[in-house]
């Protein structure tokens, strides 16, 4: 019997270390207990797991005293079981990049070499040339996960071509978009499978030196990267003479960001690498010409490294079966938002939203009517109701204004202000932008501003317009990929609800009663009993009544905070 | 195919692979603006204003960092570009604080920088004040006394005590200029060949005349009354405007050839269609001379008069009546004028009757005091309704209305409404309506007028509904205003005539300016509150009973006192303002984008940079050429986002950092953001001139633009080119060595010692009392007990003046330089001087640097080190103390103060080396080095030294011994690294023209000289420029010092004579690169005699014949015959530089040259590095002031 608990940040974060805790603390352990990376159901966490004899039985919000009942009886413990919907919608999901996510212990290499790990890097060094394995991934048809998508192999082939007296394999994992942690995951749950995806570039490229540029706002993964190193340094897999391979050597090592999101854009991480402000050089050169320290270097975020090894074991070809012609293999999306199962998805290619949305992500929260999907994070755009049906590829969704990107993917509903969603993603970048080239300061700054005073009621007529004229003049004059891609929320919201953004302009109120200058809170009377509950709650009195005499609200004293709404039972405050 | 093709808006260009779109067109003459680049940095890409299209990339690209390509397709200006660079100017102006200009030049309504010539006075530059105010106002003397001053009710300093008297300055130097005698003619273009005609001799007349002739136009005024200036001359009364004042303005006119036509009525005496036909262009400025009535029964009485009228007559000495008892209706200053007058003319009871309330009042603040103090009654809030005449019809009573006050109106003016049935009746004799004015337009029936009837002219061009007929002022649009503003109309139609003369008709327009309007009284929480400086005026009870000028006119030190009081709101940087610019040329409104603006305190108190964050735009050029060009991070970036600031270095005072004062900054800087601090007692922003020259601050020989106004040497700018050797670059000294405390204290009169005492005299006298002293030596001990010893800070005329007044008047050989010591070079090579330029450093393998310290002392020497580092040179620094080339370094080595370390590389020399020069002695260096044991270390170095291709040292003249450079010369020839091109070595030496001292054949020795004084033998001294000190000329018994201040040794002399610096002087020097420079004067002296015109008046002095005319002169004696300068003038004349000796390789020697003049001279013992007392009091001077201000 093996036991197996989910030790992701997500598990963590629910209370795995309590179950760990509990295990430990059984004494007479008859049984194999490990921990599993991240399985993609972060709401079903902490998740435990029983293998018996073939047998998997997966248990959910496992709570610490729910662990002995557990054991004792985990063939026909009803309790914690993983519902069959949840099941299937993991059975849903073909799995490359997640495939040992939730499956192997990321902190005992055995595991991933008894699962046939490091045996695409051996193959390349034995048996294959670096033509051949960019060959392959040119047949895969991988392109880049980190939000371009560009293709890899191209990437590839244009560091190996660069010439330089050393060459760099650069990991970028740098996540930074908020509410996308796939890299994360892998990192935490299958580091290496990272770690053998960068050998195999270098391999390719010629590079004996690689380097790894986390966020220092993840230190479990970059403590399992630590060990994953180590551990493969130990057993020769990284460093001189590579599996006593003469003259095959590749050593790699983590650099902590300090968490600039700008970092992500790749000639800023260079910059950040070698020790200087974050901020975007200009291109050309590109850094497969002149990249980290000058010299010709190969950037890749995760993810995309990620694929690596499973391409090179089941060939291009076998890859390049999931999804569809243009946009190939699996994705990896971060579900959130307004939707019932978030957490992390690995979907084919062409699958379309909907599925995404209610196959596998079961739906709307409280079945709410479905608005719209944030994709591809703040550089990224919203894709309305209308256009559900939407491919999940890289030209369908560019076509709608939003983008892969990352693969954030945030759900919102008829409760969701698509002006303030607009805004909230426009502050995160505006504060986010490096602060070097005008538009992307200063543009942002102003849009900023603008939406803020759209959101506060105090829009006027033609900020619609500025917002769009700024919007493509930040697009077309930012440096860097922050900044050309930072209007995309604004310019799809406008594109797909710019009713919302009249209605706050002209009509002055809010069509999702999100905005607070734009609402206001009433008691409705014949519902009102008076009980006293709202304005017990009322962190401003504002709210006045006689105990089972219906109450009001000082409408100039209210702060519009929601509180007498949440709190009344009786359905009796109303927003306007 | 070494070149490429691409095709530029249209144009084919042929160039290079390897430049940027910007470098291309730049070179093709095609303007790409950019804010955030600069050669000498890396590009970096983040203004963004310099995108263009290339065809085939849907997105723009930015030109300063995208490489052309074989075939490109480029355009530089489309909507799209436009629309875009313009969006980004708004976008940075949104956070961009400060005044372009200062309120008071936008409250002109003639935009004179009234900012700029208050700060000229203040600093007593009044001629040059006149000259700025004269370009935009041709009356400032009566300007000055009659305008409301608008400028003044806009002053800041208002805000924090009381406004500048800004008129009273304006007058008083508009008065200064006339008073002068030859007052300011300004230049004016040749003959245009164009005629204009000019209607109407007012203010608004003249100033059009005034700017039309400076354009070369034949300008004909026609003036209907006898004499000119308009209402300035009719309705100005006397004891405001004295007429002489007026006519001497005039006058100028009238002398620049304006011709003045008096007694001409247009209209009636000629027609305008007359006029249209003989002249290209017709202005009509012919005023508003109708007084407009009150629409009230009893208006038509005997005894009514409009307030012009009344005031005319007077002026004409046309009899009027008036009577004892007056109402002057109306609040504005011709009612205040009609008042005033009426006193002077003896009227016992005069009535102001306004309707509104004394603040509601439109004449000027003074003007009411002053009437008041006449004893003219103010009656508010009163409405005439009716005039009541007697039974002649004459005025017996006026009726008024009583009103009050209801609040504020639409417009903002409190609003005024009648009480119903309350009214006033008072006795008066007469009635002077001053309500308003209104055209006379008789003869002018051609002209469109408007509903009010005032002729229409275009805002923008002035132009009638005629072609080719402007008008302004008075007679215009909206009718009577202030006279600066009629003037204001006359100038701006002046101008957009003029183009229409030249056929290409331009509108005139206000450009975008950036202001702020957030300053309170709370702003300006340092300045010191001081009032007005007082000014005289005449007593009330004199002045009421005559037509005297009341105010009495500053004086001098009032003026300047008051200049001082300037809050100096505009932007000192405007001129050079690359952000304005841009902003001017591409329309912006930055206001669509107003938002959140940062308001960021700078408490920095650096010497020379001022910096305000709230006017930088981050381009990141003083950070980037900071670090990738001085190798320092002084300054960095900060932050994130819009909150990115840059800022010194750990958030430190910026004195406190690294920074070492090279102002690098502020020169790339494109806004105000990083500025000078000006030298000058009042920082005023002004158009300068500028003097190319050579730095006289060291040997390096940097070219630097000095910047100049009138006397004030404002500010030294680098000279960028391949011409120079600082490539745009200059050090602290270079940039801020030149200034206040050079100005400052300085003697500008001899002084001969009387009874003990040093007291001030005539040049002649001290040159008498000099030469006589000198005689006397020589008669009693021989021609050589007179000395000369002078500064190597002289010019090569000076120098070479020195020693011809020496030799060849006093008949001494002994002429020397005591700030410097014999040099050990002359013991080895032919010539005591740099075989190389500075420049071959940057490419040379390996450097040995020795001793010194480079960065502090020849910076730009340093930066060439630090490039040959950069393209991978090997730097080997020996030295005895640590400094900033151990940075670059591969080796350092600490020596000891001796020889040991170079001699044991001149052993592994000796020993390994097979290129050595055979010159005499080299069969004994081994002899001399037999008990030398080399270190591992030596060798190493002497290795290095040995193999590399090129090599070359470098050291500090001033510092390395005698013996010290003995060796390095044998150094050289023994490995064999010498004759050819980045191969020798460079003697820096520590003033600007240290080689031209060794050219002029002054001696150098100054160890024997003081020997010499010491002992007696010699007697007497002449000092130029040198600061020895006391103790060692204690015995002489006759000194003459010539220095700029009194130094200590100029308080014991006999006879001072005040000196000139380099700034103030002419010549050529020659620096230690062996390169002649030129050298000339920015400022004039402020001795009134440059120092060459003292050695002249010296030598005659002694009834030599000595008759230069000029510096050049001198020169052109001494490149007669003087060794390695024959030719020079020639040379000069061509471009180019210019080394000694003229005519040959600019590196010294060959092998064979060397081989048969060389001699190896290999010292056993002694110091390597000598401590050499600095004489050169000005450089003494600024250390001193470094040292304080960074303290």
């Amino acid at each position: 019997m093996k036991v197996l608990v989910g030790a992701g940040s997500c598990g963590f974060a629910a209370g795995a270390h309590k179950l760990m805790d509990e295990l430990e603390a059984i004494q007479d352990l008859k049984f194999d207990y490990e921990i599993t990376g991240c399985i993609g159901m972060c709401h079903l966490e902490p998740i435990m797991e029983v293998h018996e004899g073939g047998e998997v039985f997966r248990f959910v919000k496992v709570m610490p005293e729910d662990v002995k009942p557990i054991l004792a009886d985990f063939r026909n413990y009803a309790n914690n079981r993983i519902s069959v919907e949840d099941a299937d919608s993991l059975v849903k999901q073909p799995r490359v990049v997640l495939k040992n996510c939730g499956v192997i212990n990321p902190e005992d290499i055995e595991d991933y070499i008894n699962i046939g790990g490091y045996e695409a890097i051996r193959n390349c060094y034995e048996s294959s040339s670096p033509e051949a394995v960019i060959n392959e991934i040119k047949t895969s048809g991988l392109r880049g996960r980190g939000g371009a998508g560009f293709p890899t192999w191209f990437k590839w082939d244009a560091a190996k071509k660069s010439p330089g007296p050393k060459k760099y394999v650069v990991c970028n994992a740098d996540e930074g978009d908020p509410g996308a942690f796939m890299d994360r995951s892998v990192l935490e749950g299958d580091p290496h499978t990272l770690i053998e995806g960068m050998m195999i570039c270098g391999f390719a490229i010629d590079s004996d030196e690689g380097v790894v540029y986390v966020r220092a706002e993840y230190p479990l993964a970059i403590r399992r990267l630590e060990k994953a190193i180590k551990d493969a340094r130990a057993r020769n897999i990284l460093g001189k003479d590579i599996f006593g391979i003469k003259g095959r050597n590749f050593d790699l090592r983590i650099k902590a960001g300090a968490g600039a999101f700008v970092c992500g854009e790749e000639t800023a991480l260079i910059a950040s690498l070698e020790g200087e402000r974050g901020m975007p050089r200009l291109k050309p050169p590109f850094p497969a010409q002149k990249g980290f320290w000058q010299l010709p270097t190969n950037i890749n975020n995760v993810e995309t490294f990620a694929n690596v090894p499973w391409i090179i074991r089941n060939g291009g070809a076998a890859f390049a079966k999931f999804g569809i012609e243009s946009s190939k293999g699996t994705k990896v999306f971060a579900l959130t938002g307004k939707v019932k199962k978030g957490g992390l998805v690995e979907v084919p290619m062409g699958m379309s939203l909907r599925e995404v949305i209610y196959d596998i992500g079961g739906g709307i929260v409280g079945d709410r009517p479905f608005k719209a999907v944030q994709l591809g994070g703040p550089s990224g755009g919203c894709v309305p109701a209308q256009l559900i049906d939407t491919s999940v590829d890289y030209e369908s969704i560019t076509r709608t204004g939003a983008i892969v990107g990352s693969g954030g993917m945030v759900v919102m509903d008829d409760t969701t202000c698509m002006v303030d969603m607009a805004r909230f993603f426009l502050d995160f970048t505006c504060k986010e932008s490096c602060g070097k080239c005008t538009y992307c300061r200063m543009g942002t700054k102003r849009m900023l501003e603008i939406l803020e005073r759209i959101t506060n009621g105090q829009g006027k007529d033609g900020d619609i317009e500025l917002l769009e004229e700024l919007s493509y003049k930040v697009k077309d004059g930012s440096l860097c990929g922050l900044g050309q891609t930072a209007p995309n929320p604004v310019l799809t919201t406008i594109k797909y609800f710019r009713n919302e953004y009249e209605d706050h302009i002209y009509n002055k109120t809010c069509t999702a009663k999100q905005c607070a200058a734009l609402i206001r809170y009433e008691v409705v009377a014949d519902k009102c009993i008076g009980c006293t509950v709202c304005a017990k709650a009322c962190p401003v009195s504002c709210i006045k009544g006689e105990l089972r005499k219906v109450h009001e609200i000082d409408q100039d004293a209210c702060i519009k905070c929601g509180q007498c709404f949440q709190k009344c039972k009786f359905d009796a405050i109303r927003v306007y | 195919m070494p070149y490429i093709r691409v095709n530029i808006d249209g144009r084919e260009i042929q160039t290079y692979r390897g430049h940027t779109i910007l470098e291309v067109a730049a070179q093709a003459g095609i303007d790409i603006p950019t804010l955030c680049h600069d050669e000498k940095i890396q590009n970096y890409g983040s203004c963004g204003i310099c995108v263009v299209e290339v065809e085939g990339n849907p997105r723009l690209v930015r030109s300063c960092s995208t490489e052309i390509m074989d075939g490109m397709v480029i355009r530089t200006m489309t909507d799209r570009i436009r629309e875009s660079r313009k969006t980004t100017l708004e976008l940075l102006l949104s956070d961009h604080t400060g005044d372009c200009k200062a309120p008071c030049t936008h409250g002109c309504p003639g935009h004179v920088d009234v900012q700029g010539y208050v700060g000229l006075i203040a600093n007593k530059q009044y001629q040059e004040a006149l000259k700025l105010i004269k370009k935009e106002l041709p009356l400032p003397a009566s300007i000055g006394r009659v305008c409301p001053h608008p400028c003044q009710t806009a002053c800041r300093r208002g805000l924090v005590d009381e406004s500048i008297t800004i008129a009273w300055l304006k007058y008083f130097v508009a008065d200064l200029d006339l008073k002068s005698g030859s007052p300011y003619m300004p230049p004016m273009l040749p003959d245009s060949g164009k005629k204009v005609a000019i209607v109407g001799g007012g203010p608004s007349g003249l100033s059009a005349a005034y700017y039309l002739r400076t354009q070369g136009h034949a300008v004909t005024v026609y003036e209907a009354m006898p004499e000119f200036g308009g209402m300035l001359k009719y309705g100005i009364p006397l004891y405001r405007l004295p007429k002489d004042v007026l006519k001497s303005e005039v006058e100028v006119i009238r002398s620049m050839g304006v011709e003045l036509k008096p007694n001409i009525r247009v209209g009636s005496d000629v027609t305008l269609e007359y006029l249209r036909e003989k002249f290209d262009a017709v202005y009509i400025g012919i005023g508003a001379w109708t007084s407009m009535g009150i629409d009230c029964p009893g208006d038509q009485l005997d005894g009514v008069i409009g307030g012009i009228q009344f005031l005319t007559k007077f002026a004409v000495n046309e009899p009027i009546k008036t009577g004892e008892r007056i109402a002057v209706i109306g609040g504005g200053n011709t009612a205040m004028d009609a008042a005033r007058t009426a006193i002077r003319l003896g009227a016992k009871e005069v009535y102001t009757i306004y309707r509104r309330t004394k603040e509601d009042m439109p004449a000027v603040d003074i003007e009411i005091e002053e009437a008041m103090e006449e004893g003219v009654v103010f009656k508010f809030l009163l409405s005439p309704i009716e005039v009541i005449g007697d039974e002649n019809g004459r005025v017996k009573q006026i009726r008024l209305q009583k009103m009050q006050v209801v609040g504020g109106g639409a417009d903002g003016r409190k609003k005024v409404v009648p009480i119903e049935g309350e009214e006033e009746i008072l006795n008066v004799d007469s009635v002077i309506m001053s309500v308003g004015q209104r055209l006379k337009g008789e003869g002018f029936e051609e002209l469109a007028l408007n509903k009010h009837g005032y002729i229409i002219a275009d805002p923008e061009t002035f132009m009638t509904n005629l072609d080719g007929v402007f008008a302004g002022g008075d007679a215009t649009n909206k009718g009577a205003d202030i006279a600066i503003a009629a003037i204001a109309e006359g100038k701006w139609a002046a101008r957009v005539m003029n183009t229409y003369l030249h056929g290409n008709l331009k509108p005139h327009k206000d450009p975008f300016y950036v202001k702020r309007e957030d300053l309170t009284s709370e702003s300006f929480p340092d300045v010191v509150r001081e009032l007005r400086p007082h000014m005289a005026h005449e007593h009330p009870e004199l002045r009421k009973h005559n037509f005297e000028e009341v105010v009495k006119g500053y004086t001098e030190a009032a003026a300047v006192q008051e200049g001082n009081r300037c809050l100096e709101c505009g932007c000192h940087d405007y001129f050079e303002c690359d952000l304005i610019t841009h902003s001017q040329a591409y329309d912006v409104k930055p206001e669509r984008f107003a938002g959140e603006m940062h308001k960021r305190m700078d408490d920095d108190d650096h010497p020379f940079i001022k910096r305000d964050p709230n006017k930088c735009i981050l381009c990141g050029q003083c950070v980037r050429i900071c670090d990738e060009v001085m190798d320092n991070t002084a300054l960095g970036l900060v932050s994130r986002g819009f909150d990115t600031i840059v800022k010194p270095s750990m958030e430190k005072n910026l004195k406190e950092t690294e920074c070492i004062s090279c102002g690098q900054c502020i020169s790339v800087c494109p806004t105000g953001a990083l500025q000078e601090r000006t030298p000058i007692h009042k920082p005023v922003p002004v158009r300068t001139t500028l003097t190319t020259t050579a730095c006289s601050c060291c040997s390096v020989g940097c070219t630097r633009d000095l910047e100049s106004r009138g006397a004030m040497l404002l500010r030294s700018l680098p000279v960028s080119g391949e011409n120079t050797v600082n490539d745009g670059l200059l050090c602290s000294k270079g940039r801020f060595g030149f200034s206040a405390y050079i100005t400052e204290n300085r003697i500008t009169k001899p002084m001969v010692r009387k009874d003990g005492e040093l007291v001030e005299t005539t040049f002649r006298e001290a040159f008498l009392y000099a030469a006589r002293r000198a005689q006397s030596l020589h008669l009693l001990h021989g021609r050589n007990s007179v000395g000369i010893s002078i500064s190597d800070r002289y010019t090569n005329e000076e120098l070479y003046m020195a020693k011809k007044f020496g030799v060849e008047v006093l008949g001494t050989n002994e002429i020397f330089s005591l700030g410097n010591k014999k040099s050990g070079l002359k013991d080895v090579l032919p010539y005591d001087a740099s075989p190389n330029l500075l420049d071959e450093l940057t490419r040379t393998d390996v450097i040995i640097s020795i001793g010194g310290d480079m960065m502090a002392d020849y910076a730009i020497a340093a930066l060439k080190v630090k490039e040959a580092v950069g393209n991978g040179a090997k730097l080997i620094h020996l030295n005895n103390r640590k400094n900033k080339l151990d940075d670059w370094a591969s080796r350092t080595v600490k020596l000891e103060n001796n020889l040991e370390f170079l001699r044991e590389i001149a052993k592994y020399l000796a020993d390994h080396s097979a290129k050595a020069i055979r010159a005499a002695g080299l069969e004994d260096v081994k002899a001399s080095l037999a008990d030398v044991r080399v270190s591992s270390e030596a060798a190493e170095i002497a290795e290095l030294y040995l193999n590399a291709k090129k090599a070359m040292i470098v050291y500090d003249g001033r510092e390395i011994s005698l013996e010290g450079e003995q060796l390095i010369a044998s150094l050289c020839m023994l490995s064999g690294h010498i004759a050819s091109a980045r191969e020798g070595f460079i003697k820096l030496r520590a003033n600007a023209n240290g080689q031209g001292l060794v050219d002029m054949g002054i001696d150098l020795d100054s160890a024997s000289k003081y020997a010499k004084i010491a002992s007696g033998e010699i007697k007497g001294l002449m000092v130029f420029g040198e600061d020895v000190s006391v103790d060692a000329v204690r015995g002489l018994s006759f000194l003459m010092v010539q220095d700029t201040h009194m130094t200590e040794l100029a308080k014991i002399a006999d006879v001072v004579i005040p000196a000139t610096v380099m700034v103030e002087s002419n010549g050529t020097i020659t620096s230690a690169e062996r390169r002649v420079h030129s050298v000339s004067a920015a400022v004039e002296s402020p001795t009134g005699l440059s120092n060459w015109e003292i050695f002249k008046e010296l030598m005659n002095t002694y009834s030599t014949n000595c008759a230069y005319a000029g510096h050049e002169e001198i020169t052109e004696e001494y490149s007669r015959d003087m060794f390695g300068y024959v030719g020079l003038t020639k040379a000069k004349a061509a471009d180019g530089a210019v080394y000694w000796p003229i005519g040959q390789s600019p590196q010294l020697y060959t092998r064979e040259q060397l081989a048969a003049h060389g001699r190896y001279v290999i010292p056993q013992e002694g110091r390597l590095f000598d401590v050499v007392e600095e004489t050169n009091y000005l450089k003494r001077l600024f250390g001193a002031f470094i040292k304080e201000a960074t303290a």
